[in-house]
């Protein structure tokens, strides 16, 4: 080590500060030599030994602080002991002489302040470090637990291994800036989680030109965005991993998602989830395939809000790490590595081949998530029976809990008896399903000796029914044909393990209506994508990746006329000024009297 | 620490008894009223910000200047008379013949000081339930609690930061001054210092950020209440009175 490098380092910087720092104590707290000269008894080198002793233990106190400041624990201990042992030497050999001399009473009294104040700052001290390492999550004490973060997030965060940076960059329109206040409010409790290893980096592309301009050749799709989003680097050194979150991954723009209700205004943050996910996919480093059939009518994968399709689903298993490929199954084989298949509203029948080669998928543990329409003959109806479900005849219809007075446009509640991984997350929220068709569960056939496990997930009302004509305009209970509610409109379809202690293999999710994560009825009720998504994640056999919660935020408007609103201000104001003012004068003649 | 309710009396007497305490309070009603107005105007627009977190308590306190303004120029007032009077009119040579410890008198100052800083945010809370009561506006009360917490014990470190320097001096502007000064640095200085900072990298910037009131205000003011702040404030506040106690010990030293 060369005598540059042992300039540089700060240990040596701090030193020479603490040397100075000592010589110049040392002279400021010399005792004059009058009064040593008066004091008679105590000699002058005695005295100034002390000055130094108590110096001495200053510069070690202080050099103490300073090695456990940089994780010198152990080099601490000397220190401090050698310090606090000067001092206390000091008070003890010369406390009862201290009336003797005025600079010994006065070295004598430093001393002992500087150990007392040495051990109160100490345990001060320790008790913040306490704080820090107990208390390092703010307690969210919103109503709405909006500084809180998921246990899958805070499992993810312990279990980071490398430096994780975060860096933030936005436009400067106001609703980049409202966009960025959040995903900063966010992050930060990413870095309060595991502050050792995540960093929250802030990069405004109108003033560091340079920092833009690097992150776009790091990440070029960051280029692309024209709002903001958060780019992730796990690890350090010439090639870490990176990968970008958008903001509208994170802030879903439509209308339903921020809603007014009254003099409320709803919002919906996906942020945690699209974080995590992130996060999850760039630990796991590896993509998994979703297979969705094609070929029978199946929903198209247009993404336009306004229009029929499924795109919004496929844009957010994308953003959590998948892989999509669409397949026929009369022309293709499936890929062994499908992590999941997804059939979604068939119209048209499929061939047999198509459900040997699904079967056999099923076999491999490649499990099947179907939105199945009831009213088209895709022989679902059929295949679904070998799993003990049937798709009922009818329409489910609910006079009462439904959008806008469309009795077929369901509102069922989440949860309920209904106790489920799938569910749970979600439990008491609200989803539309549209146009289902009634689910039965049926007894497993006679030959089976391990018969599946299966859960209904979701159920509509006790006022609903499957109305069997459907044309009937009100629709009325038939107690002949119809099935009067509560209608199971979801059910999830396992494989149980050998012993009671092995997990369960998810094979199957039903939806009966293929409207679920319409693209249109998403934009009512994004509760809907948050089930189906959890669904699939379920099914994947990752309960740890199911969808985290969408904070919801309720911003208030005070709704009063303006003559209530200069009463609010204006009578408490008057009451208060008048109260303080008669106390004042009050108290005043009180005292006068 | 028998005699400290009892001197908390005196101080409080003291507060009262002349017109300071009075005018003070009189001046936060004032910045108060004009506080409530700003947030009955903003929270009267159309409430429609895209997930934006902004509780009403951070445009109300959190992220007033005018109340920050008003507490640097009302806590040093509150505080430079406590000892620094004292001193000066020699009645701290009386106060301390009776068998009345340093201890006892800088914590019943100290206490006394924070009954009356409390005194002064009560027009502050004033307004809240007519708000929520009589304009039915159903605001969350967990940011009110934190804050509540938070600026309680923030002004314990304030108050003993005044108390501190109220020993140190015969004079009160001199005790003012420099509770002005701290206080400013831990308001203004680590706010500004850390937007400078913080864009540059800095590894102090964060440091600076835990140890600036507004970030801390802000994050109580949102609903979070951080016990490491709590821990912070309540260290400098113990911190602070020891060495008060010690400078006014020091006292028979030199006498």
């Amino acid at each position: 080590m060369g005598l540059n490098d042992l300039l540089h380092r700060p240990a040596f910087s701090f030193s020479s500060f603490a040397l100075m720092a000592g010589v110049i104590l040392l002279w400021a707290m010399r005792t004059p030599p009058s009064s040593l000269v008066d004091d008679g008894e105590i000699p002058d080198r005695y005295l100034r030994g002390l000055i130094i002793r108590a110096v001495l233990g200053l510069v070690a106190v202080v050099a103490g602080a300073y090695a456990v400041v940089s994780d010198h624990v152990a080099w601490s201990m000397p220190l401090f002991a050698s310090g606090f042992g000067l001092w206390l030497r000091l008070v003890r050999s010369n406390g009862r002489r201290r009336h003797e001399s005025s600079g010994l009473r006065r070295i004598v009294n430093l001393a002992d302040s500087a150990l007392n104040a040495s051990l109160l700052g100490g345990i001060l001290i320790v008790g913040n470090l306490l704080a820090f390492k107990y208390g390092g999550m703010p307690i969210d004490m919103t109503r709405e637990r909006s500084f809180s973060l998921s246990t899958t997030t805070l499992k993810q965060l312990a279990e980071l291994d490398r430096p994780l940076t975060l860096t933030v960059f936005h436009n400067r329109g106001s609703q980049s800036i409202q966009q960025l206040d959040r995903v900063n409010q966010l992050l930060e409790l990413y870095k309060s989680a595991n502050s050792k290893l995540v960093k929250v980096e802030l990069l405004d592309r109108f003033n560091e030109p340079d920092r833009y301009e690097n992150l776009t050749k790091q990440v070029p799709d960051v280029a692309l965005i024209p709002d903001g989003g958060v780019v992730f680097t796990y690890g350090e050194g010439e090639s870490p991993d990176r990968m970008l979150v958008r903001n509208s991954d994170m802030f879903n723009l439509s209308a339903s998602s921020s809603r007014p209700v009254g003099n409320e205004y709803i919002s919906e943050f996906h942020g945690e989830d699209a974080i995590t996910s992130a996060l999850i996919r760039l630990r796991e480093g590896k993509r998994s395939l979703i297979v969705f059939t094609t070929g029978h009518g199946e929903t198209s994968a247009n993404s336009d809000p306004r229009q029929p399709g499924v795109g919004i689903f496929r844009h957010r298993l994308e953003a959590v790490g998948s892989k999509l490929v669409d397949i026929d199954l009369n022309a293709s084989q499936i890929d062994p590595e499908t992590k999941l298949i997804i059939i979604i509203g068939p119209k048209s029948p499929f061939r047999p081949v198509e459900f040997v080669k699904l079967s056999a998928a099923l076999e491999k543990n490649i499990p099947l998530l179907v939105l199945a329409d009831a009213s088209a003959k895709s022989g679902l109806e059929g295949f679904l029976k070998n799993y003990q479900v049937e798709i009922g005849a009818g329409v489910v219809v609910d006079p009462r809990s439904n959008y806008e007075g469309q009795s077929r446009l369901v509102i069922a509640q989440v949860g309920g008896p209904f106790r489920h991984p799938i569910v749970d997350p979600i439990s008491n929220r609200r989803v539309l399903v549209p146009m289902a068709g009634p689910l039965r569960l049926m007894a497993p056939a006679p030959q089976v000796t391990i018969p599946l496990k299966v859960e209904t997930i979701l159920a509509t009302g006790s006022e609903s029914w499957a109305e069997s004509n459907p044309q009937s305009l009100p629709p009325v209970l038939d107690p002949k044909d119809d099935s009067a509610g509560p209608v199971f409109v979801g059910v999830a379809i396992s494989e149980p393990g050998k012993t009671a202690r092995d997990p369960v293999k998810p094979k199957l999710v039903v939806f009966s209506s293929p409207y679920l994560i319409d693209n249109p009825f998403i934009e009512i009720a994004p509760t809907n994508l948050d089930l189906v998504m959890n669904a699939a994640t379920w099914l994947r056999g990752r309960p740890d990746l199911i969808g985290i919660t969408p904070k919801t935020h309720v911003a208030l408007t005070l709704s009063v006329n303006p003559g209530m609103r200069a009463r609010l201000v204006i009578v408490p104001t008057i009451m208060s000024v008048v109260v303080i003012i008669g106390l004042g004068v009050g108290t005043y003649l009180a005292r006068r009297v | 620490m028998r005699h400290v309710p009892t001197l908390v009396r005196r101080e409080l007497g003291a507060y009262f008894l002349g017109p300071m305490a009075w005018l003070i309070l009189l001046g936060f009603q004032a910045i108060a009223w004009l506080n409530f107005w700003d947030l009955v105007e903003v929270l009267a627009r159309p409430q429609v910000g895209l997930s934006q977190l902004s509780d009403p308590m951070v445009t109300y306190i959190s992220g007033s200047m005018p109340f920050w303004i008003a507490m640097m120029v009302a806590i040093p007032a509150l505080t430079m008379r406590l000892l620094a009077e004292e001193k000066r009119s020699g009645t701290i040579e009386t106060l301390l013949t009776v068998p009345i410890s340093e201890t006892e008198v800088v914590t019943a100052k100290w206490a006394a000081g924070v009954i009356m800083y409390l005194v002064l945010l009560i027009p502050y809370a004033l307004y809240l339930p007519f708000l929520y009561y009589q304009a039915e506006f159903h605001f969350d009360l967990g940011p009110i609690a934190a804050l509540s917490i938070g600026l309680t014990t923030m002004g314990m470190m304030f108050i003993s930061i005044g108390v501190f320097f109220s020993a140190l001096t015969r004079n009160q502007i001199v005790a003012a001054i420099g509770t002005f000064v701290v206080m400013f640095l831990m308001l203004m200085l680590t706010f500004l210092g850390y937007r400078y900072v913080a864009g540059r990298g800095a590894v102090w910037a964060e440091a600076l950020k835990f140890c600036s009131i507004l970030y801390q205000a802000y994050g109580f003011g949102v609903g979070q209440l951080d016990l490491r702040v709590l821990a912070m404030h309540l260290s400098v506040a113990i911190f602070m009175l020891y060495l008060a106690v010690k400078v006014l010990q020091s006292r028979e030293d030199r006498g």
